[in-house]
């Protein structure tokens, strides 16, 4: 897998743009979409942003930023399955709570951001592969890299 | 390029705007300049006629042991106002806090407006707090006020970390800097307040009862320091937060939610005005930014229909019931109660002011007794 996060310049979201016609009649098309919703703030304005890769290289590059996020972290962390964590394949759905309830009781207003990563492989009957974290503010540190570019690269809103 | 949920055409109207924005904050920084002494002494004339017809405060601050600072004698509440202590700090861009001192307490205005602004907000909110309330501070107990201006890049938003303010320069496109707004730095100090007395639980109904309350008091602190009645107020809360752009008049209506926005971007403003349209949701800790649009119009109805100066009647009953005995998991029919109790106590359960507020909360479908007769 390639290492984006070495990279300054993020994984580009619109592969299809850029598709090579030889590599793509080989290898089975993956779509990968991520999706960063941001709620809570003073204003109470949810903004939501997201990407779309099919280009296998592209959804590596997203790939592995998003497993290098610490989806089984007790803080931000998604609660998966703990046999497949740190694995796109295994799914898994958690809320951080870090903030939601303490923390969130002790700063009111502070964003909380909702990160879903969803890989579909259109090659079988039942595609997604899917994981959702909630992520206080304050406990953005090694998620914000991923939700950074999400939003860098996001093409609406 | 930096993207955000701003298409290129909004960009462009932003950029056209620009010279306007200016001249609109600027334009909001002279008239708090020159608003500000006249309207002083008026109040405090009213201030010490109002204590003299209700016999003054004996409840405010119960909670913290404070005594009342009026008596039924009446003396003005100016003449013995506790000081203000604040310390305006500077993030420079970071997320580190506190920041780099800029202002103190007395220090002449500095050369940056968001300075000035969180500097002269909570000097209007501390007024308020006392001069309304008999509050001295967040806490009761004189509590400093700290602030930190210019924080993160493009940080749009305001808080209260539990110590201390928190502003963000917007980012320039959706949103300017948000110490502009009164009605926002009143509402990020009543969450101190909220944190010192009632305690809300910052989730599902508490949760948006700690929202609604923050908003009263910045609703409140913006018509004091105007001296507005409830009639002329705008009931708006973040009015002046949104750059030209926004098809907007600010983040919130108190006495028509739902109406505040309705944007191409940020699409309409999704607050409930009843409990017909209470929104269940597991983000923004359960809606409290959503469902708080129910009890804010509680409360902008009770006041409006009361009339004249807001802090003095509805605003003195939801300080009152805050201040009590209200439980942190207060769900809103239990608010209601609290307040319904809290104007029986100071008003009379036979008063109009017990009469509006029934009314109100009937209004928004929080209770559905009719009002008592008076």
């Amino acid at each position: 897998m390639n290492q984006p996060q070495d990279d300054p310049t993020p994984p580009s979201a619109e592969s299809s743009a850029q598709a090579d016609p030889n590599a793509a009649s080989d290898a089975p098309a993956r779509a990968l979409r991520i999706t960063v919703a941001r709620s809570g703030g003073v204003a109470g304005i949810a903004p939501t942003w997201s990407i779309t890769a099919t280009e296998e290289p592209d959804v590596d590059s997203w790939l592995s930023l998003v497993e290098s996020c610490p989806w089984d972290a007790p803080e931000g962390g998604a609660a998966g399955d703990p046999g497949d964590a740190g694995s796109i394949a295994g799914g898994g759905t958690g809320v951080a709570d870090g903030g939601a309830g303490g923390g969130g009781a002790g700063q009111p207003d502070r964003f909380v951001y909702t990160i879903r990563v969803v890989l579909a492989e259109p090659s079988t009957p039942d595609p997604d592969d899917e994981r959702d974290a909630r992520v206080p503010e304050r406990a953005l540190g090694p998620w914000r890299t991923l939700v950074d570019r999400v939003k860098d690269a996001s093409t609406s809103p | 390029m930096r993207r955000s949920i701003v298409p290129p055409y909004l960009l462009a109207r932003i950029a056209r705007a620009d010279a306007f924005g200016m001249e609109r904050a600027a334009a909001a920084a002279r008239r708090s300049l020159l608003a500000d002494p006249p309207l002083r002494e008026e109040r405090d004339e009213r201030m010490r006629e109002a204590a003299e017809n209700t016999g003054g405060d004996q409840r405010s601050g119960a909670r913290n042991g404070l005594l009342a600072p009026r008596t039924a004698a009446g003396s003005p509440a100016a003449a013995s106002a506790p000081a203000v202590q604040r310390t305006v700090f500077d993030a420079a861009g970071t997320e580190t806090l506190p920041g780099r001192v800029v202002r103190r307490e007395g220090d002449p205005a500095a050369a940056d407006i968001a300075v000035n602004e969180a500097y002269d907000g909570l000097g209007a909110t501390h007024a308020l707090l006392w001069e309304a309330f008999g509050r001295d501070s967040v806490d009761g107990r004189g509590l400093a006020l700290n602030a930190t201006v210019h924080y993160g890049d493009d940080y749009d938003n305001a808080f209260w970390d539990g110590e201390r303010m928190v502003f963000g320069d917007g980012d320039g496109e959706v949103f300017g800097r948000f110490t502009a707004s009164p009605s926002v730095i009143g509402h990020e100090l009543a969450h101190g307040v909220t944190q010192y007395t009632a305690g809300l639980v910052y989730q599902g109904q508490s949760g948006a009862l700690n929202e609604s309350f923050s908003d009263v008091i910045g609703a409140l602190v913006e018509q004091h320091r105007l001296g507005q009645s409830a009639e002329e107020a705008s009931w708006l809360i973040g009015e002046g937060l949104f750059t030209a752009a926004v098809e907007g008049r600010a983040l919130r209506s108190m006495l028509e939610p739902g109406t505040a926005y309705d944007d191409d971007v940020l699409g309409k403003d999704p607050q409930p005005a009843s409990m017909d349209h209470y929104v269940d949701t597991a983000d923004d800790n359960g809606g409290v930014h959503l469902n708080s649009g129910i009890p804010n119009r509680a409360f902008a109805l009770a006041a409006t229909e009361l009339g004249g100066p807001a802090w003095e009647r509805a605003g003195r009953v939801w300080y009152d019931a805050v201040a009590g005995q209200l439980a942190s998991t207060a769900d809103f029919a239990t608010f209601a109660a609290a307040t319904v109790t809290a104007s029986g106590a100071r008003f009379g359960a036979e008063s109009a002011e017990t009469a509006a507020i029934v009314r109100a909360w009937r209004t928004v479908g929080v209770r559905s007794d009719e009002p008592a007769p008076g």
